[in-house]
């Protein structure tokens, strides 16, 4: 998603777009069910999560690294 | 960098005077009032600036059986491992609505509090956030703590972050 921000500067006008925020993601393997971002991930599937997120969920034991 | 703070209560109007009453007075009986148990949501834009909110929560029947089962030589319960965010209201045994759950990613206690915090990076949640939830598992699982709150709106570039403190008094 790109949002457009309107930037006033006195009396002009012009347009800035904010870039979107790229979020590097890896892939894991789910060892237990996960409800993210609306979708389920069955045990077994792939799912792409950012580091953080991925540390707790490999901390809880709920992923691991994909072999 | 500029953090505001609101102190609100279940419902939508964070800032009537009930309340700021059951806030104050949840901080000298927390147990008369029933909200035993805080919350602080914050979240970060990407510019760095940071917006929290204080909200009561309920604790639900099965978090309160929950915590008892904890005391038995062998607690046949969950524990509460991961924190859920969505969009609705009025969760009882679930969230409503729920958007994603995450593991916690942190777990702990200072003598009778237990602090649990859950965060969710840019590209996480992105909702319109009203109810979150602290579950026993990473998926259905048992729901011990809930609340309700304004919108809080999660932009996809926004890091949240909830602190679940949980008091036994």
């Amino acid at each position: 998603m790109r949002h457009k921000i309107n930037v006033h500067e006195g009396s002009a006008t012009k347009d800035a777009v904010v870039p979107e925020v790229e979020v590097e993601r890896l892939a894991y393997e789910v060892v237990n069910p996960l409800f993210k971002n609306g979708k389920k991930y069955e045990t077994g599937s792939t799912i792409q999560l950012d580091e953080a997120t991925a540390a707790s969920f490999l901390n809880s034991g709920d992923i691991k690294e994909k072999s | 960098m500029t953090t505001t703070i609101a102190h609100g209560g279940v419902t939508a109007n964070a800032k009537t005077l009930l309340g700021r009453i059951k806030y104050a007075l949840g901080k000298f009986f927390p147990s008369w009032v029933g909200q035993p148990f805080h919350m602080t949501i914050t979240i970060t834009h990407a510019d760095g600036t940071k917006e929290a909110r204080r909200v009561f929560n309920t604790v639900t029947t099965a978090g309160r059986n929950g915590i008892a089962d904890q005391i038995l030589a062998s607690p046949t319960l969950g524990k509460p491992t991961h924190m859920a965010v969505g969009t609705g209201t009025g969760g009882t045994t679930t969230l409503n609505a729920e958007v994603d759950r995450n593991a916690l990613t942190s777990k702990l206690r200072s003598g009778a509090v237990v602090t649990m915090i859950g965060d969710w990076a840019a590209g996480d949640a992105t909702a319109a956030l009203t109810e979150a939830g602290v579950l026993t598992a990473s998926t259905s699982g048992d729901l011990w703590l809930y609340t309700t709150f304004a919108v809080v709106n999660k932009a996809a570039a926004d890091a949240l972050q909830i602190q679940w403190t949980l008091t036994i008094s």
